[in-house]
Formats: C-alpha cells, structure tokens, sequence
C-alpha cells in the first residue's frame, strides 16, 4: 500500500450518475474519490444520446406543450402509484434546472425530441462538435464535461479500480475496501458513500435468480461489459433494503439487429405478428414501443414471437419507404434489403451476425430470419402452427380490407398478404439492464428493509432507479440517463448536507 | 542523452535529442489525441489526430513524425488543427459500427476515449460498410471482430517489427483494404506466435483476448500469464524455460529456486497446475513445464543461486516448527534466513513428510528428497528427528517466540461407516509409509483399493510392483472424469491394473477380524450435500468382490485433538486467521493442517507465506524475497519458428535436443507485459505540465 487514500465522499462507478455525484458534492466543497472500473468515465451512458427534461428552455422555445404536472401524472398513472412520488416529483421538478446547469459546464443541446411517434418531447439531445444532427454516442460529450470539471474541483479519479465493500461501524458508513489496478487490496477512509454501479446486466446469474430470465436463451439484453451487479450486492450486505429489479425490457432479433439494418428495421414495421401458435397477440401499431413489445413477446411460449411480410408488402415499402423511421438506425427505405438477406442467409450464422461469444454453440448457429416460398415452408422452418397461421392470415387478409377487429390496428398499417415469398424474423425479449433493486427515499439516501435511512449511504442512477414500476415509461425518452444523472445531482448534495448536519459529528 | 528545450502551448518543456515531438509532449504532461501512434513502435502518422502546428512551418505536421527541436515553437489547440482531427476522427467512424454496449472493450477502448475527448461521437460522412471485414476469422486465442478495425496499423507493425514475425499485413480486396494474415490464411497456419502483441496494441475491439482464457479475477499483470499466475507459488514459469532453452540451466534454476525449496522433487511429482492453465493448451496441447524444471535442475552444474542467497543476520528470536515436510521444512529455511533459531521437530525419522512417507519411491527416490533437504538445512535449521510432538505443551518451557504447526495431514478418512478395525484394511497414508518403510504386511493375492486419485494409484502400483496378482481400483468416477493425472492411469493400465469405474461399495462382508468380499453397486452419478455423498444407483447392478486387501484411498485429514492445545475445525484441522494465526497467540499453522490434503507445490507455498507471517509478528519487514537471477531485459524480438503452432507436446527429454524443442513451444506471454500501455486523456499523467524554468 503506497498511498493512504481518504475523502468525505466516495463514488462507486464514474458512469452517468458517479460522475454527476461526485461534481454535486465537490461543487459544495467536499473532497471526492471516484472509483472507476473501466478506464473512462461515462459508464454505460457514453452509448445514449440524451436526457429527459420538462420546461426547459428548449422545450418553451419549441412550443412543446407538456408541463411538469403532465411529466408528473403520466408517470404516476403509468406506474399506478406504486412508485416514490416525492422522488418522482423532485426529479421531474430539477430536470430543466440541470439542462442549464449541463451547459454552464459547457454542454450544448441541439433541442428537444422525441424517441418515437407517441412519446412526449422531452428527450433533450446533446450536440456533437460541428454537428447538428442527433449522433448516437453524442452524451459521451455531457461526460467529458463533467469529468473535466470534477477534475478542476480536486476529484481524483482511480481508474481500473474496483470496490469491493463498503464499510460500516456503529450503523455509521466508514470507508470503501477496493482492489487497484495492481491488484492489491486497499481501504480508504471516507464519511459517505455513493453507489452508482448501473445495474447487473452483465450477470447472467443474476438474471436469471433475480428476473427469470435464461440470457442468451429467453433474454438478448446488452450485456454491457462490467455491469455485474457489485453495487447493489455490497449495498445489501450492507444492510440495505430491497426492492424488486425489472429489466428494461425492449425486443429484438438476435444477430441480425444492429448488424443488417435493412432487414431488422422492415421487420419492426407494424405489419403482422405472430406467437408460436400462430396467432397475433399485440396491435403491432404500437411495434415502435419497445418496451410493450417486449412485455407482449414475454407473454409468449418460449418468450418468442415472429413478425410476417411478403413480396407484395417489400414492394409497398421498395415504393413508398419504411412506415417508421427511429432516429437512431435512420433506415428510411430497403434499398439494401436483397443485399442483406443474401448475405444473411448465405453465412453460416455465427459470428458473422453480431451474436456475441456470450452465446453458446447452438444460439451461435440460430436462425432469425426466414425466406420461404409457401406458408408450408414457413411453418416447417420457423416451428409455427401452420393449420392457424393459414387461419390467421385469412383474417389478416380480410381486416385488411374491413378493419382490425381483433386489436384495433389503424387502416393504414394494415397491409395485406398478395403475392410472392414469405419472409419472417423471429424477435425475442431484449433490454438495456436491470432496473432498480436498492430501497432510497427522495434525497438518495438508502434505507433498510424497515424503512430507516442508514447513516452515510447513497445510491443513485440505475442501482436505485425504482421510478418506472414494472416497466420502462418510454413515453418520456431520456429518462434512463435523466434519472442517472438527477438522482446523481440529488445524492452529490445529500451526502455534502449530510456530513454539515447535527447527525453527523 | 542531451537535453533539449521547446515550448508547447506557451509551456517550457524539456525533451531528449532526437526524440519525436509527440513522445516529448505526452512526456511533459501535455495530452495530444493520437491513435495509430504507439511509443514501442516507428511513428507513420496515418491517423493525423496528432496534427500540431510548428511556428515556421507553413503546414500542419504530424507530431509524431516531427523530431524536436531546440527552441521550437508548438500550438497543438489551433483551429486548423482541431478541424484536421475531427476531420480524420470522423472518417474512421464512418465505417466503425455503434453497437459499441456489445463490445468487451467497452470503457476500456481507446477510440471511445477520443470520441469523448474530442467531442466527436459520430461521423456526418455517410455510413460506410465495408466489404471485407469478415475476412479474417477467429481462433481459440484471438478473438477478432474486424468490422470494429479502424486500420490504424498497430497489429501489424508490431507484429512485423517488434516482434519480428509478420504474420499480418493489410491486404487488399475489391478496392478496400483490411488487416488479416498474409495470404489470408486461418492464424495457425500463419507464422503467428500467439504472443498476444497484436491484441495488446489494438486500441479498439478489433483484436481481443478469446475469453476465458485469462482469469478475471487477479490483476491483469498476473492473469496475462497463467502457469506464473496459477501456481501456487507464482513460479517465474516463462523466465526459467527462456534460460532453459538457452541451455543457461544455472540461472533457470535460480529462477526457480527464488520460490521453491524442493525443486528437483517437484521436477517429478509437482501437480502442475500450471500445465494445466498454459495458454497453449487452446493452441494444441500445454508446455511440459514440470519436465523443463526437472531438466534444468539436472543440468545445473554450477548452482549459482548459492551464492546469490539474501542472509540477515541473526535476531536472537526462536522460532519452533512442528512438522518437517515440505511446508515446515520451507517455513524453518527462509525463517532462517531471516536470522532467526529455527528447530523442527519431525516426529519421523526422516524429514521431508509426504515427500520420504507418501510418495512411492519408483516416483521420486529417497535420494533426491535427502539431497533436497540437507540443502535446506545448510542454510542451519536443526532438525530434531524422531521427535513426536502431541501438545504444545511439551514446548511451552523452551523459550520460543513463534511456533508453527506443520503437521500435514497424516491420517487416512474413509466413509464414517467403514471406521472398523480389519486385519486386511489399511488405509492409503499408512499403506504408502509403510511401503516406503519397507515394513509392508502380507497382501495376498488380491488387492482393491477403493479411490480413483493419484493416492489410491500409488497403492495400486505399488501393490502390484511387490508381486500382487491382481490388483483393482474402485471409484465413484467415469473413466473420463476420474482424478488421478492421466499418466499415472495410462501407466497403471499398462501394468494390468483393473480400473473399476463407477461403482460404490455397498457392504463390506466380515467375520469380525477379517474382510472376505466387497459387494459393489454400480452408479449413473454422485455428489457431495451437506448430508454426505448421495448416489444415484442402477438398481439391480450389484456384483460381489473377493478380495485379501482393502485399502480405503478416500482421503486424508490431520491428526490434531484437542489434548494439542489450539481451536480446532472439522475435526482434526487447525482453525487460522488470514495472517495464518491460530486461536493462540504466536502459534501459527501452515500446509495440509490448515486447509486439508492439496500439492506439495501448495504446501511450499504456504510455508513461505507462514514465514512472511511470522517474521512480521515477530516485528519483521516479511520481506523473504530472494533475487537470484538478476532479470535481463528480455528482447521482444522472437522471430518465426516453422509450424509454430502444430508443434506438439514432448513428454519426457532424452537429451538437450528435445528440451530445446519443447521449450520452444512456449508462447512466452509474459513478454506482453513489457508492451508499453497508452495513456488516456483522462490519466493523472496529463493533469499537470512538467514545465522547466530558466
């Protein structure tokens, strides 16, 4: 041991929330140590685009009409009350005040936006350098920021650094146990903790004991690297309370979205879709809300579902374009369709699809889309019911030129089954990471099963974000990273209130 | 070196002669984005992020092509610059795909770093796919996924001049260049070395480790080497077979002696875990790492180590250790070594523990251990033999500052119900020593021994080597999963040994003093709850044997009661804190006694630990490192060797001829620790300039 490290406040992980934490506090004068696995800061977020807000000056430049009370009802009823509504409120309440206090670190927004045709405009991006289209990754710049300016504040940074426990006496937060870069055990000294390790969703076995969910099998959710969960395992072993964990469910096509575009994205149009019975089970309008498609395909046998065209609605779309087009893939037409689902289907699978070394041999060589000349085929190779899918069809086919009695589709996303091959893409629950799992009250301060706040203890983004119920709202985009970096803000300033407060002696 | 002057930024820096501008800059303290740039390999300056404007310079040049010079001039901010490196940042993401949450580099790539450093986090070129990144394939080691190769050139120019081995090269296809092997070939055909160079330098997820193949739990300068990482006494594996292959058996084995005390012995019986965790092993098969140990320390003539061995002198504190078998004996020398008394008390007549009593002789001689050992005592440990030490009681009076328990783990466990007297049962531990003694009783003309480890196979030989008919081992296990290392099976089938594989004893049939005949059930399974072993039978298997010996191979636990004097656990073992302290002050405990039956190898290695231990108790420095061989910088330079990769595994050398052969096969990881790592912009290195004053 070289060096003996103490600070008021320690941050556990430099992701979206550590790093909003650890300026928080150190802008109130505290000396702060982050500890960081990876060798940057940002953690997961440097991947997202933007943040959630209401009312902020955008938003009133671009005329949106959706105030605080609306942010604040939507979510409340969205989660039928069954989450914190003073946390929710003093979220809703900071979000605009911390798009300004972004750009007085030197952030710039490019405005407003929406995530998909339904959702409120409330996910404010942030602009690249000479740019002013939104840019995946463009939030990586919110980090830069906020790394350089918790530097300037005395922040000291470890990098490839990982806690390993946190440490108690007399109910009171001591110190951090972590290993360094070398390896070798240290302890440092410190009145307050903050948790914000973003989740487990780089642990299968937590998944799978906590969620239910076989990962690789049942479950494509990002498994970005690190997330393991430590967080919250030395924030319970610490005494802290539980709440239950969601994934933040959404859907995908293992191997083939994110890596063929064209396909993944004209198989995500509203165009019918099926269960292993072969039946619909979802008004596929709504295929743009990841999150209730996933929720829907969950409900399945086997958590599957496929989505169904032919030649004649290809044909549609070679004329007219895509029926939606997300921001982030920003596939407009399936120019390059033929090319892809050559290649696709001419490859062996594996590697060449983007399915990570994380899946076994036999997901590796999985099959995800399907070309086939009759329903028979079809049938035959994806494993749905053909006797139902024929039956379905004809009803499809039918609506298509009444209306959708079944789930109320709109008329114009009813395309009919006419003429030539069948193609299908089998989509199975997919997700960004878990959710939530350690109890806090509004000021991020961690409890214990009993309710009772446990002296010097934070946590705060994804570790804590128990605000959605059980599933994601994303009818208010950027509210994953918005809540990181909120609630970050929210336990920067509680842990500094803390330690200048008569408890704390 | 001659110094010479600059200013960067408006700040005085200092840098060497003929140094390149963007080395001196990163030196000094000042962060300049770079990227294809790497300081162990020549500056081509392809990625131009390391553009710098240099007064009297009418163009922008590249830093790390420029050489310093004195009284130069360097703005590395300017808007013309800044506008060439977004430029240049943004064409290699053009074509980089964002899926960045399903890559391992994740929060530990370069390129992500600069994208946050410079604010640039997507290209407004339009996207570009290109063609031929499924081109090159994975293997077993190398990890690669080449649609996320930005061709910044690194791999290659460290593969061709740093290590002297070319096996990549940008290759050309439909008008688009990308980094595969020469020739396209799959990489063991290549003339890849498998040093993992390319991996190392790859500042995106292009090229990465195959995973699973380093451990994730020790620190990335120990996992990258997994037979030093693995063996229990981090054995500078890598080293000593380099200095074998040299024919420098001397220093190899003053590498080896640095952490073993019983070198020659181990070059027979070591358990070799590092065999086991050897990345070749992915490759073809591992490096026979036990057989190099044992040639070079057959080879050494000369001993150097002897003389290099670090002495203190004599501290006036004694320290008494009970129990002279490889973790005592390792304790007693480097206790010595650091000044202090040391007696061991063996309650044998010999010393050495398992090594003299449990290991059959046809496997390691009398002779080697005996050899072994009086080195260990030169150093002037006493050794009191025949000394049985059943309480710490019988030591109290002597005045000793520290004692430790080493009493190994000398008594044989069978399942709870056969714990019966018989004639004709004799459990393995005692078999063994009773063997090595010369002191056997009559077998008869059947032995069983009932156990599939390498114990039980050592009875099993040794049984049939005194002339026994027929000799069986019963186990639990398949053939295919069974314990014992693979040769001593092979060997054992070879001397018409039977192997009885998955079957339990049901009965033992008896007249009171004498077993007749076992009666054996056969099993699709079994495991260990925390009600004991549970089997899942085939009902209806069960077939009888005769036998005239049984000897009960089931494990082994130490002897220790509670007449000895220290808290106990699970019956018969020491109970010690992670400082190795049992529940009595100054009585430590080390070896078998404290974790149960392991490897002699594991037994040396916690003696040293004890010694650490004891000798900070004792107000120490716990400082027992020795440095016998004063480490050379190694040269990366290792060159093509033909069919690297197919070479397979020589079991046993004849002559020098085939050690060189075998230790050629090595994929030396450890060299990969000597690559220089790249800075971050976020490293504390850039948080402030190094400014010189006049």
């Amino acid at each position: 041991m070289s060096k003996n490290y103490e600070a008021d406040v320690i941050v556990i992980g430099g992701g979206a929330s550590g790093i909003t934490a650890a300026v928080a506090s150190a802008e109130k004068d505290a000396s702060v140590i982050v500890l960081e696995k990876g060798s940057t800061t940002g953690g997961a977020a440097n991947m997202g685009m933007g943040i959630f807000a209401v009312e902020s000056k955008y938003q009133k430049a671009q005329l949106v009409d959706f105030s605080k009370e609306d942010a604040f009802n939507l979510l409340m009823n969205y989660t039928h009350w069954r989450v914190d509504a003073r946390l929710v409120r003093k979220y809703i309440e900071q979000s605009s005040n911390t798009i300004e206090w972004m750009e007085s670190l030197g952030v710039e927004f490019l405005g407003a936006y929406k995530y998909f045709e339904k959702s409120t405009q409330t996910w404010h991006i942030v602009k690249t350098k000479g740019s002013n289209a939104p840019a995946e990754r463009s939030a990586s710049n919110m980090f830069r920021a906020l790394t350089e300016r918790s530097e300037e504040l005395g922040v000291e940074i470890l990098y490839n650094t990982k806690a390993t426990q946190i440490l108690m006496e007399n109910g009171y937060v001591t110190g951090v146990e972590f290993v360094g870069e070398d390896g070798e055990k240290v302890i440092a000294e410190c009145n307050a903790v903050i948790v914000a390790t973003g989740g487990f969703g780089d642990n299968p076995k937590m998944i799978q004991d906590i969620l239910g969910y076989e990962w690789g099998k049942d479950l494509h959710s990002f498994r970005i690297p690190g997330v393991q969960g430590e967080g919250l395992r030395m924030l319970w072993e610490a005494g802290a309370g539980k709440t239950v964990p969601t994934m933040e469910l959404t859907f995908t096509t293992p191997g083939v979205t994110d890596v063929f575009k064209t396909l993944s994205e004209t198989m995500r149009q509203p165009n019918l879709m099926v269960n292993l019975d072969g039946k619909r089970f979802y008004n596929e309008e709504l295929m743009s809300n990841t999150v209730y498609t996933g929720n829907a395909i969950s409900l399945q046998r086997e958590r599957m579902a496929f989505t169904i065209i032919d030649d004649s609605i290809l044909n549609t779309y070679r004329k007219t374009g895509l029926d939606y087009v997300t921001i982030h893939h920003n596939i407009k037409t399936v120019d390059k369709w033929d090319k892809e689902l050559q290649t696709y289907l001419s490859g062996g699978q594996s590697e060449k699809t983007g399915l990570s070394e994380l899946h076994n041999e036999e997901q590796k060589h999985q099959v995800n889309i399907y070309e086939a000349d009759t329903l028979e085929e079809l049938c035959e190779k994806t494993g749905i019911c053909l006797e139902n899918l024929k039956q379905t069809l004809e009803e499809y086919n039918e609506s298509c030129t009444t209306s959708d009695e079944m789930f109320f589709k709109k008329h114009k996303y009813m395309k009919p089954f006419k003429s030539g091959k069948f193609y299908a893409a089998r989509h199975y629950p997919a997700g960004y990471g878990s959710l939530g799992g350690v109890k806090t009250n509004d000021n991020m301060e961690v409890l214990n099963d009993a309710g009772i706040k446990i002296s010097g203890l934070y946590a705060c983004g994804t570790d804590a974000c128990n605000i959605y119920g059980d599933s994601y709202c994303f009818f208010l985009p950027g509210n994953t990273m918005s809540f990181a970096v909120n609630s970050g803000r929210i336990a920067g300033y509680s842990a500094v209130e803390y330690m200048d407060s008569d408890e704390f002696n | 070196m001659k110094k010479i002057r600059l200013k960067i930024d408006g700040y005085n820096i200092e840098a060497i002669e003929g140094q390149n501008l963007l080395q001196a800059a990163l030196d000094a303290g000042i962060y300049i984005p770079h990227l294809c740039y790497h300081p162990d390999l020549t500056p081509s300056g392809s990625c131009k992020l390391c553009a710098v404007e240099v007064e009297g310079q009418s163009d922008i040049v590249q830093s790390c092509e420029t050489i310093v010079e004195e009284g130069m001039v360097v703005s590395t901010k300017t808007e013309e610059v800044n506008k060439l490196r977004m430029l240049s940042l943004e064409l290699m993401l053009a074509s980089h795909p964002k899926d960045c949450t399903s890559c391992d580099k994740y929060l530990n790539c370069e390129l992500q770093a600069l994208m946050q450093y410079m604010g640039v986090s997507h290209s407004r070129l339009r996207d570009i796919e290109k063609e031929n990144t499924r081109i090159a394939v994975s293997d077993n080691l190398i990890k690669k996924e080449m649609q996320r190769c930005i061709q910044c050139g690194r791999c290659v120019k460290v593969c061709e001049e740093y290590r002297g081995v070319k096996a990549l090269s940008i290759n050309k296809k439909n008008d688009e260049t990308y980094i595969n092997t020469i020739g396209d070939k799959l990489m063991i055909d290549s003339d890849c070395r498998f040093c993992g160079a390319c991996v190392e330098v790859c500042p995106t997820g292009a090229i990465q480790d195959m995973k699973g193949i380093f451990s994730k739990d020790s620190p990335k300068n120990m996992a990258l080497v997994p037979c030093k990482n693995d063996c229990p006494a981090h054995t500078d594996i890598p080293e000593y077979i380099r200095l074998t292959k040299e024919g420098r058996y001397s220093d190899a084995v003053s590498v080896i002696r640095e952490k073993l005390t019983f070198p020659h012995s181990l070059g027979y019986i070591c358990t070799h875990v590092c065999e086991s965790s050897c990345k070749r092993t992915y490759l073809n098969e591992p490096i026979s790492i036990r057989e190099i140990k044992k040639f070079a320390v057959e080879n050494d003539k000369e001993e150097t180590w002897k003389t290099k061995v670090k002495r203190s002198k004599s501290n006036g504190k004694k320290v008494a250790v009970i129990g002279g078998g490889p973790s005592g004996m390792t304790a007693a020398y480097y206790l010595v070594k650091k000044g202090y008394e040391v007696d061991v008390y063996e309650r044998q007549t010999l010393a050495g523990g398992m090594l003299s009593y449990g290991i059959p002789k046809y496997r390691l001689s009398q002779k080697i251990v005996d050899n072994e050992i009086n080195i260990l005592k030169e150093e002037g440990i006493n050794i009191h033999l025949n000394s049985n030490i059943s309480s710490l009681d019988e030591l109290k009076d002597k005045g000793y500052d520290a004692q430790l328990i080493a009493l190994g783990a000398c008594n044989g466990k069978r399942p709870p119900v056969y714990n019966k007297k018989w004639l004709n049962a004799v459990d393995a531990v005692d078999f063994c020593r009773m063997a090595n003694e010369g002191k056997l009783i009559e077998l008869g003309d059947t032995v069983t021994v009932y156990g599939g480890g390498n114990v039980g196979f050592d009875c099993a030989r040794t049984a049939k080597m005194m002339g026994v008919k027929t000799v069986r081992v019963v186990c639990l296990e398949s053939r295919e999963a069974m314990l014992a290392d693979k040769e001593e099976i092979t060997a054992a089938l070879e001397e018409g040994i039977e192997i009885l594989n998955s079957k339990s004893m049901l009965t033992i049939e008896d007249d009171e003093e004498k077993i007749n005949s076992l009666t054996l059930i056969d099993i699709k399974g079994f495991s260990f709850s925390n009600k004991g072993l549970e089997l899942d039978v085939v009902d209806g298997s069960e077939t009888v044997l005769n036998t005239d010996m049984l000897i009960f191979a089931t494990g082994q636990q130490p002897g220790l009661s509670d007449d000895f004097g220290i808290e106990l656990v699970k019956g018969s073992f020491a109970k010690v804190d992670d400082k190795m302290k049992t529940n009595i002050d100054g009585i430590f405990a080390c070896g078998d006694v404290s974790y149960g039956t392991k490897s002699v190898v594991q037994a040396i290695a916690s003696g040293r630990d004890a010694a650490i231990n004891i000798d900070l108790y004792l107000g120490g420095d716990g400082d027992i490192s020795d440095i016998l061989y004063e480490r050379q910088k190694k040269n990366p330079n290792i060159g093509v060797k033909e069919n690297f990769a197919k070479l397979n595994r020589i079991e046993t050398f004849h002559n020098k001829c085939e050690a060189l052969e075998e230790t050629d096969r090595c994929l030396q990881c450890d060299l990969r620790l000597d690559i220089q790592k790249v800075k971050y912009w976020v490293d504390p290195h850039y948080k402030k300039v190094k400014e010189v004053t006049e």
